[in-house]
């Protein structure tokens, strides 16, 4: 597992910038995205949607603040991974789930019309 | 860099006694690099030597942490994503399936006294130094 990394100059200290992996899955009615942000808890989460660009971030906290003896990932690291959505995508009903790390966004579709047929009355 | 689970085990102590591991080195090595899974994060002190994994969307259920004489032992299944009706993977990044990583711990532990958490995606295991190894403090009489 490679975490990629680039650093971000933030304006107290520099907290490493992690993308985080993710799974996307799609089929006619819905868009269902997965990241994993192990650390992160549900109040530090940010789901930002600006036009078709949605952006997902997410903090996690280091606890005592010592550094480990042994470091595998960092103990205090920001995640951020951007995505441009389709125009299928039914942007006003995006909705989000935080759980154990794990963050789960249903994009779902615009509905098309569905054909309808007219009946015709004769008087 | 990283040793493989089981055959070879992965000794802190040694490690922080190399000298040259510093932490900044370490941070850069991890720099595209891949490691085992689960990532591991370890702080020790005089009484304790504490665990931190990379774990998110587990099941603490799943998880099975040992800790037996001087090896902490932890094994799990990640489960893969339950599937929309019908959809197909624009990206699969995400790991799944069994994985097992074994770590040798630096002094005997209280195995009655670990203590394991799951919490936000990450699993802490916290060994205490068992008391026979711990220093003893020998009051000295007088006369």
């Amino acid at each position: 597992m490679s975490e990629q990394i680039e650093k971000k100059n933030t304006e107290k200290n520099e907290i490493p910038v992690v993308r985080p992996n993710v799974d996307i899955m799609e089929n006619e009615s819905i868009v269902y995205l997965v990241a994993e942000m192990p650390g992160v808890s549900e109040k530090n989460v940010d789901i930002d949607l600006q036009g078709n660009n949605l952006t997902i971030r997410g903090s996690t906290v280091c606890e005592g603040g010592t550094e480990p003896a042994r470091s595998e990932f960092y103990p205090e690291k920001a995640y951020e991974r951007q995505f441009t959505l389709g125009n299928s995508i039914d942007l006003a009903n995006i909705t989000a789930n935080m759980k154990d790390g794990v963050l789960r966004l249903t994009l779902p579709k615009v509905k098309e019309l569905a054909p309808r047929k007219i009946e015709v009355k004769c008087c | 860099m990283w040793k493989t689970t089981g055959t070879l085990l992965w000794d802190p102590w040694r490690e922080l006694m190399n000298a040259g591991s510093g932490f900044d080195e370490l941070l850069n090595g991890l720099v595209g690099k891949r490691c085992e899974f689960p990532p591991t994060n370890v702080w020790m002190d005089e009484h304790k030597i504490e665990f931190a994994f990379e774990l998110p969307g587990m099941k603490a259920e799943n998880l099975e942490v040992t800790a037996k004489h001087d090896t902490l032992t932890i094994k799990g299944k990640r489960e893969e994503e339950a599937v929309p009706d019908g959809a197909m993977f624009l990206r699969h990044e995400r790991g799944t399936g069994y994985f097992s990583r074994s770590f040798a711990l630096p002094f005997k532990v209280d195995s009655e006294r670990v203590e394991a958490r799951y919490l936000n995606g990450i699993l802490k295991v916290t060994l205490p130094k068992a008391s026979d190894v711990m220093p003893k403090k020998i009051n000295v009489i007088n006369g």
